[in-house]
């Protein structure tokens, strides 16, 4: 299955600019960006004092303090770090089921929303890295300078396609070993890795990534529509199963489903990730303006014009 | 409501097994479906048992039904159900059309009378409402349904349109009496068709009502309208031209010419005869108003041809000025006497005029096509047809037992044509010979000793053997003696003493004299030879011609070639009783085409199978990512 070739309306874009990525934890070390941190650094900001110690950078002392009582005190200021942005794309098989038509699929709806995440990061010059992945990472395309860049995004995530398992732990062992400054780490998938998540998200908190999961699951990845004799075949594994589809197989498939959700839900909670179900039947703009900002506090908002 | 196409039985006939094979079609389609899915790790695992319990299971009943029902309502538009026509509403209405000879003449003003007809029935039509149902009937002497009854009417001008004037005279209470059984028929009455019967229409003849003899009383028809056209218009036509063989003068021709004068004032005409094309003479004959005149001369000649009888003036009817037929060539019987002088054979030969003896000495004068006649005393040989007379044992074709003297005959084969109408008990020939008889040899008479006289059938060969001669001085002068050698001759040649006639005459019911004929004695062929049908009645017999041709009728002693080329024109007037309606009808208030179920009934079976085909049927897509991944998945997942 190939992504479709456009991804968002103009009108979408326009609405968009509003946004900004946030974050809820704070990265030490990184300057440069639009979003104050919780640790002191270079800003214009001030922030609070603190005794000297030796190495502090002698410009930082309040001189004014030292001539008064005779100590040298360090101002701090906050500081405004840039964030790494990276979204990790599910380009597994089964991201292609779930919907009754093409629209309503896993995977065009991943690439609306990482189109989407994209356009915001860039409009506030942040950096934005698409990672595709299924039973490992796939070719990266790193993304800055603005929205002009937009458009090879766009490109970019026009040209995904489907295909392979779903894995999570050679992607996530691959995506440390090769970024490893953390940061903003936006995960859009099904999940379904019959290996669990667990210590995937483990390895990604534990280096210091701040990941958000965005569950996605299509109207039949819950409600099967189906009833009668059928024969279910894997999208990945094409494995194959013989079943009497009625009314209480079926609500069984759906009590097991939102099981697997809530047990998602709880290692990521364990995990100090953030999780987030979201139907492909929710129209994008309601998934980007209300869910993931009510969600994610902290993630995605307007920018708080009056704070430096 | 009833079903013009298929009857009940037929339609459930089809609806039924169709029906089952859809079931059955329904549970195959539906045993298992594939579908692919994101992943089987949630799917409840169940006991196969289970599966296999429901495996028959219907899944989506309102498919089932929906389709069911589709079938139902296409077998029901293909049987096509039509509003009860004998409800308050249609009625059931005939017109005859009159298609007899008169129709084909003009009325006074020179208008053709079958258009004027046709556009009284055409008009009719348009006036009546489209609803009822409508038979044509084609009026003539034999009156047949042209259309059935029905509810086309563009069906019904066709028909309308494309009649032809016939050659027979009106039947009008023929049309009347098929009118009224094919009522009773579609309206299923066994007794009298009560005016207040539902269903129950008009009876309408169009024509001019000049019909033959029988006076056309419509019956128990309880409507019957009359839509009168112009009167036909001729002055004298020729009715039958007749010429009788004389069978005392071979070549001698009785002609008798019959004429009528259909003008109410009388008529003289010049009638002209012409043989082969040339002129024979002409008669001048004054006919009566509205009456026949007849006149007859003597036509000497041996030769076939033309005779044409033709009035001097032309009128209107052209086929009526002109009367042909053609006279034969005189036939005669050929008798060549071998061994024998002309005495003693003269009574004998005298029986017929067409008779033509001739008596040679040898054998070597004789001619195949004649009659032989071995006479005693002659050297007796093989013939195709032969009369032998005291022929001698040792060279006839007949064997000899015997011979008797003066002993009477007694036993005659009464049913063999050589014995019919001898009643002679006191022949008793001086010398007789006794024949030893074959087997196929069939005895004519016969005396106690053996048979007298034998007659022999053998392929298209036919002898027959006298054991005495018939000239002899013991014979010649009794009055069996002629007899027999007449019915001897007429056995040979069936031909010889058979009457001949020809006529020419109208189409229609004719009716033939045939005294003394048996059933097996009658033949009646057309001029291709094909055999008609007729009846005997009394000593007549009659079949109906309607159209015109040459016949040929036979009886055991006649022959009559009849020409039917005249028409026959009626002149009867048709007097129809009070309550006959006369003209048009005002035009129906309903004139709307009757509402047909059967478009509509296609429709919503088309929908319905939409509904079901969008709701149900394979072609939809709710599987989970089919639509990209079909070339990617084992053949046949969705």
């Amino acid at each position: 299955m190939r992504a479709p070739a456009e991804l968002l309306s103009r009108e979408t874009l326009e609405k968009l600019e509003r946004l900004t990525i946030r974050w809820s934890q704070s990265f030490r070390g990184r300057i440069g960006g639009d979003i104050v941190s919780r640790y002191p650094g270079v800003g214009h900001e001030f922030l609070d004092h603190r005794n000297f110690q030796q190495g502090d950078d002698l410009r930082a002392v309040n001189w004014r303090a030292f001539m008064r009582l005779e100590r040298l005190f360090l101002k701090l200021f906050r500081s405004e770090p840039r964030i790494p942005v990276r979204i990790l794309i599910d380009t597994s098989e089964s991201m292609a089921c779930g919907g009754t038509d093409p629209d309503e699929s896993k995977f065009v709806f991943a690439c609306r929303l990482a189109a989407a995440l994209c356009y915001v990061g860039l409009v506030r010059l942040e950096t934005i890295v698409l990672q595709p992945f299924g039973s490992e990472l796939a070719k990266s395309f790193r993304a800055h300078g603005g929205r002009l860049r937009y458009a090879q995004a766009a490109r970019y995530i026009s040209d995904l396609e489907t295909g392979g398992g779903t894995s999570f732990q050679r992607p996530v062992r691959d995506y440390l070993m090769k970024y490893r400054v953390p940061g903003l780490t936006f995960i859009l998938s099904d999940f379904l890795d019959p290996a669990g998540l667990d210590l995937p998200l483990e390895h990604l908190g534990g280096e210091g990534h701040e990941v958000h999961l965005l569950h996605l699951a299509g109207p039949a990845d819950r409600d099967p529509p189906w009833r009668g004799e059928l024969e279910l075949f894997d999208a990945e594994s094409e494995a194959m199963m013989r079943i009497s589809l009625d009314d209480r197989s079926a609500r069984e498939y759906s009590e097991a489903y939102d099981r697997f959700c809530s047990d998602l839900e709880e290692h990521a909670s364990r995990s100090q990730a953030h999780y987030l179900h979201l139907p492909t039947t929710t129209p994008l703009e309601q998934a980007l303006f209300q869910q993931v900002q009510a969600t994610q506090a902290s993630s995605l908002r307007a920018p708080e014009r009056g704070r430096v | 409501m009833g079903l013009l196409n298929l009857a009940l039985g037929q339609l459930l006939g089809l609806f039924l097994p169709v029906a089952g094979l859809l079931v059955a079609l329904y549970f195959y389609d539906r045993s298992r479906r594939r579908v692919l899915v994101s992943t089987l790790r949630f799917w409840p695992r169940r006991p196969a048992p289970a599966v296999r319990q429901r495996h028959r299971r219907i899944q989506h009943p309102l498919s089932l039904i929906l389709q069911l029902i589709a079938l139902l309502l296409l077998l029901l538009a293909i049987a096509d159900p039509r509003p009860a026509t004998t409800g308050t509403g249609a009625r059931h209405r005939v017109i005859l059309l009159d298609t007899s000879a008169a129709i084909a003449l003009p009325d006074e003003d020179g208008n053709s009378l079958m258009i004027e007809a046709k556009e009284l029935a055409l008009r009719y039509l348009d006036r009546i409402p489209s609803r009822d149902r409508v038979l044509l009937i084609e009026a003539d002497g034999a009156p047949t349904v042209r259309v059935p009854f029905t509810q086309d009417r563009d069906g019904l001008r066709d028909a309308i349109l494309s009649a032809e004037p016939g050659s027979t005279a009106l039947d009008l209470q023929a049309a009347f009496d098929l009118a009224e059984g094919t009522l009773r028929l579609a309206l299923d009455v066994d007794g009298e068709l009560s005016p207040g019967l539902a269903g129950l229409g008009e009876t309408v003849y169009v024509g001019p009502g000049r019909s033959s003899g029988r006076p056309g009383r419509p019956g128990t028809l309880p409507a019957v309208r009359f839509l009168e056209t112009g009167a036909p218009s001729d002055s004298i036509g020729l009715l039958a031209l007749r010429a009788h063989a004389d069978p005392s003068e071979p070549g001698k021709w009785d002609v008798e010419l019959v004429a009528r004068n259909y003008e109410a004032s009388a008529r003289s005409t010049r009638v002209e005869f012409l043989f082969d094309g040339r002129p024979l003479g002409h008669r001048n004959l004054t006919i009566a108003p509205a009456a026949e005149g007849e006149l007859a001369f003597t036509l000497r000649t041996g030769q076939s041809g033309r005779l044409t009888a033709r009035t001097a003036e032309t009128d209107a009817h052209a086929a009526n000025n002109e009367a042909v037929i053609r006279i034969p060539s005189v036939r005669r019987t050929l008798l060549q006497v071998i061994g024998a002088s002309e005495e003693g054979f003269e009574a004998l030969t005298a029986s017929g005029a067409h008779i033509k003896p001739s008596f040679v000495a040898s054998r070597d004068e004789l001619d195949e096509e004649a009659i032989h006649v071995w006479a005693r005393g002659g050297q007796a040989g093989l013939s195709q047809r032969a009369i032998y007379l005291s022929p001698p044992g040792t060279v006839s074709p007949f064997g000899e037992a015997g011979s008797v003297r003066d002993r009477p005959i007694k036993g005659w084969s009464a049913s063999h044509a050589l014995a019919r109408g001898v009643r002679d008990p006191d022949l008793a020939p001086g010398r007789a010979r006794v024949f030893e008889s074959l087997p196929g040899d069939e005895i004519v008479a016969e005396i106690p000793e053996g048979p007298v006289i034998v007659a022999r059938e053998t392929g298209e060969s036919r002898i027959v053997a006298f054991g005495f001669d018939l000239a002899g001085e013991s014979v010649r002068n009794r009055l069996a003696a002629p007899l027999l050698f007449a019915n001897a001759v007429a056995w040979l040649d069936s031909g010889a003493f058979r009457s001949e006639s020809v006529e020419a005459r109208p189409p229609g019911t004719i009716e033939i004299e045939a005294p003394n004929s048996s059933r097996e004695q009658i033949a009646v062929r057309s001029n291709d030879g094909g055999s008609v049908p007729w009846i005997l009645q009394g000593e007549s017999v009659r079949f109906f011609a309607g159209r015109r041709g040459t016949y040929r009728v036979s009886t055991a002693d006649r022959d009559v070639t009849l020409f039917l080329s005249q028409a026959e024109v009626p002149t009867a007037a048709w007097e129809p009783p009070e309550d006959v309606r006369r003209g048009l009808p005002a035009p129906a208030a309903s004139g709307a085409k009757p509402w047909l179920p059967w478009p509509w009934l296609a429709a919503v079976a088309a929908l319905i199978l939409l509904y079901d085909w969008i709701r149900f049927g394979r072609g939809r897509r709710p599987r989970a990512g089919s639509f990209q991944q079909a070339e990617a998945r084992p053949e046949g997942v969705r």
